[in-house]
């Protein structure tokens, strides 16, 4: 059998521009990118750009970027560029968070729950300390050249 | 006069709201709520970034209060 896979072309991505206002608008699908790593792309750009949503179609956002100071088509298609990375990596931190839930649930409830258990490091400081004490109980200190002798 | 429309399953009716209470003394602004969208007609403008600045403030608010009531 053939292991061969045919390879598809990917689609290309359409970006609309209006030079005129500054502003770059492109749609995203809530299918693709769920609507918290949307939010999570936007709350990183909101200092950054003017930025507006809207709802074209459903399961559709409408992401309008227009630039705080002029900008010509090359800098509006790299600040469309760096929101659809963000919108990657958010989309890729939410998966992530998801994946994980369980593990950090379970790690914060025995990092809560659970009685401290003394460090070996301690447990063996604490034991020469009994020893110590059990071949000297008055603790007084001899020179190490007689106490050899 | 310009106009926006904010859906409301991406901005929330508070967040717009209480924008328009802050940006009030900048412009007037009037908000109309239906079919699942808030219309902000803005009347007195003196410069148009307010009202991208409108925009931008209300989707803050929105995804601060989304995240508080995911977090919940």
């Amino acid at each position: 059998m053939s292991e061969t896979a045919e390879l598809q072309a990917p689609t290309s991505i359409e970006l609309a521009y209006n030079l005129t206002e500054r502003q770059v608008s492109f749609d995203v699908s809530e299918e693709l990118f769920p609507l918290d790593s949307i939010y999570g792309a936007a709350y990183l750009f909101v200092d950054r750009c003017w930025m507006f949503l809207t709802r074209p179609a459903d399961k559709v956002v409408g992401v309008h970027l227009k630039t705080k100071d002029d900008a010509d088509e090359a800098k509006l298609e790299a600040l469309a560029g760096e929101f659809a990375n963000e919108l990657l990596n958010q989309a890729m931190r939410v998966r992530i968070g998801e994946s994980t839930a369980t593990l950090r649930e379970y790690m914060m409830a025995r990092a809560f729950f659970t009685t401290p258990v003394q460090s070996s490091i301690d447990a063996l400081l604490a034991e020469l300390d009994a020893e110590e004490l059990e071949e000297d109980d008055l603790e007084i200190s001899v020179p190490w050249e007689e106490g050899s002798a | 006069m310009h106009k926006r429309v904010y859906d409301l399953g991406l901005y929330l009716d508070s967040a717009i709201s209480e924008t328009a209470d802050a940006y009030g003394e900048l412009m007037a602004i009037s908000l109309s709520t239906e079919n699942g969208t808030t219309t902000a007609t803005f009347d007195n403008v003196e410069d148009a970034m307010y009202v991208d600045a409108f925009s931008n403030h209300a989707l803050f608010l929105s995804i601060q209060a989304y995240r508080d009531g995911s977090e919940a």
